[in-house]
């Protein structure tokens, strides 16, 4: 049987991570367990996350979360799992390619929003996200992936919010070691105003990645 | 690494023509809202109790209640209005700033997301429809058909090799001879798509058949080695009708490009860049490696030899240079291609003099010596 972690909204089932499904459906070939959809964290850097033992988890039943960078919707269908029927997903992604995957997905649950647009360009969002956000979650293979994180957070964080961002240190800069990118990724994070709250590597889940959990100062 | 390369081009590939509005229609509400509002969360609109300056309803920031306007005002595709019934920014947003210590674009100062869920349907209503629109938007480019077809060419010439080579295996246990004798694979389905072998009408095989060593076969037998010729042939021939089509796709999409390199180069080109307005932004020196991102990095990450092209090495002016000079070629055909594809993504029209001085390079640099 599915145990609770200690995470709201997370849970173990049959030893392995797992959300509680809403709607029955797979998504991505998944394997279900009870009712539980089990979390592959090699698939998804936020199970990764959470196998690293953070201090506290930002996403929680009925949180509205800002997801950049959805894809075709691996990751968002869990955190729709977990922020339940009243939280909200607003999955902001580019790539037509992926976003006809998503749509899918988005269709078979009432808590996600597909929203065709450029992060880059947060004014595109601001009908969907404007009213505020309570956390903004980041995954994309962005050169300028903290400035399009820091955007977005100013413009749409709620002051008690918070922000989650995974770094791929490849695709900031492949000639750089990827410590190099973490400290420049921290340094722009603090000079926005931004407190970094935990940061940890992915790895050996995801090579090459490390994940920032921020909060706004001086709010 | 090629792969992320990929991965950041998928991503940010075809900018989007998603209509971008402008902050104009955002700066209203903030500045013009008097620091009280700050507290008080979202609420419908029977529920505001102050009057907030004019008829800013409850619909001014977020997408609730402003449906029907958003509908009109946006063609569709967006939520909330762009703002023809809000005031003008007030003028007060550094005033807004100096108490906040943040941007009046800071909305959550003005309460949390709607959840009533009638609000939320509305809205997920909303973003399906003008994410589809999107989509088709976005899908609605012709290169996309050329980047369909330049891969459908390549894909057909590599499986029609597969089969083709697996039917001579199969057709030498009846006629081992004809192998060696037809080097052509389309030549060979050809002649295969007799049958047995004493049905070919080619006179100038009559000797080799009569002393072939081929083992006989009942009919049934030939009938499915004659129906597999039969289908390659036709195969081979779709694929030259799809290199015709992609011809005129060329011509028409890209005359510049084309005028400059092969179709089959310019069209794989684009399919690189990921469509001719990806092309049309890129620098020439990214155009003179597409298809050489495996050695780029290599070069980037352990400081091997730099590439000198990609996939413009197909490019008999490239692979026909001497090898000091194939750099050379390859930039200046780089660099005419990077003004060719901006021509042809904004007008379409032929302009020769971009192939007229690249002729005139190309040969100044045979010249030199």
């Amino acid at each position: 049987m599915a145990k609770e972690h200690e995470f709201e909204g997370v849970f173990i089932a049959g030893g392995k991570l797992a959300t509680k499904a809403y709607g029955l459906k797979r998504v991505y070939g998944e394997k279900i367990v009870d009712g539980y959809r089990i979390w592959d964290p090699t698939r998804s850097k936020l199970a990764a996350y959470i196998l690293k033992n953070p201090p506290f988890m930002p996403i929680k039943p009925g949180s509205t979360v800002l997801y950049l960078g959805a894809s075709t919707g691996t990751t968002p269908s869990h955190v729709s799992d977990i922020v339940g029927e009243d939280g909200l997903v607003l999955c902001v992604e580019f790539a037509q390619r992926m976003m006809r995957e998503l749509l899918e997905v988005c269709a078979d649950r009432p808590n996600m929003v597909p929203i065709l647009a450029d992060a880059n360009n947060p004014a595109q969002y601001d009908d969907y996200a404007g009213a505020g956000v309570d956390v903004v979650y980041q995954d994309v293979a962005q050169r300028n992936q903290a400035e399009i994180f820091i955007k977005n957070i100013k413009r749409f964080l709620l002051p008690d919010g918070y922000g989650l961002l995974m770094v791929k240190s490849r695709s900031v800069d492949v000639t750089k070691k990827p410590a190099e990118v973490y400290a420049e990724t921290e340094k722009e994070l603090n000079a926005a105003g931004l407190e970094i709250l935990d940061k940890r590597k992915l790895e050996p889940l995801e090579l090459d990645h490390m994940a920032f959990l921020v909060k706004q100062k001086n709010c | 690494m090629p792969r992320d390369r990929f991965r950041n081009r998928e991503q940010s590939r075809d900018k989007s023509s998603f209509r971008e509005r402008g902050q104009s229609g955002y700066s209203g509400p903030g500045d013009g809202r008097p620091s009280g509002s700050g507290e008080r969360g979202y609420s419908g609109p029977g529920e505001r109790s102050f009057s907030d300056r004019g008829q800013r309803g409850s619909g001014d920031r977020g997408y609730h209640g402003s449906g029907d306007r958003g509908q009109r005002s946006s063609g569709g595709r967006g939520f909330g209005g762009s703002g023809d019934r809000r005031p003008s920014g007030s003028g007060n947003s550094g005033q807004y700033k100096a108490q906040y210590g943040r941007d009046h674009r800071d909305f959550g100062k003005f309460g949390r997301f709607a959840k009533s869920r009638p609000e939320v349907e509305a809205m997920r209503k909303k973003a399906f429809l003008s994410t589809r629109l999107g989509i088709t938007e976005q899908l609605s480019s012709r290169d996309a058909l050329i980047i369909q077809a330049v891969n459908m060419v390549d894909e057909l010439d590599k499986s029609l090799n597969v089969l083709s080579e697996r039917l001579r295996e199969w057709y030498s246990l009846h006629f081992p001879e004809l192998s060696n004798k037809v080097r052509e694979h389309k030549q060979y389905m050809h002649i295969a798509s007799s049958g047995e072998r004493k049905n070919i009408e080619k006179p100038e095989l009559r000797e080799l058949i009569e002393a072939s060593s081929g083992a006989n076969f009942e009919e049934p037998d030939y009938r499915m080695m004659q129906a597999y010729a039969q289908q390659i042939l036709l195969l081979y021939e779709l694929r030259d009708e799809t290199a015709e089509y992609l011809k005129t796709l060329m011509e028409t999409e890209a005359p510049n490009i084309t005028s400059i390199v092969a179709t089959n180069i310019g069209a794989r080109l684009i399919s690189l860049a990921g469509g001719i307005k990806s092309m049309s932004r890129m620098p020439a020196g990214t155009i003179q490696l597409l298809g050489a991102e495996k050695a780029l990095f290599r070069h980037l990450k352990t400081h091997a030899k730099p590439p000198k092209y990609g996939i413009l090495f197909q490019l008999s002016e490239v692979n026909s240079a001497p090898n000091d000079r194939r750099g050379k070629v390859s930039r200046a055909v780089a660099a005419k291609l990077a003004i060719a594809s901006k021509v042809d993504f904004f007008s379409k029209k032929l302009e020769p003099s971009i192939k007229q001085k690249l002729d005139k390079r190309l040969q100044e640099i045979r010249d030199k010596e």
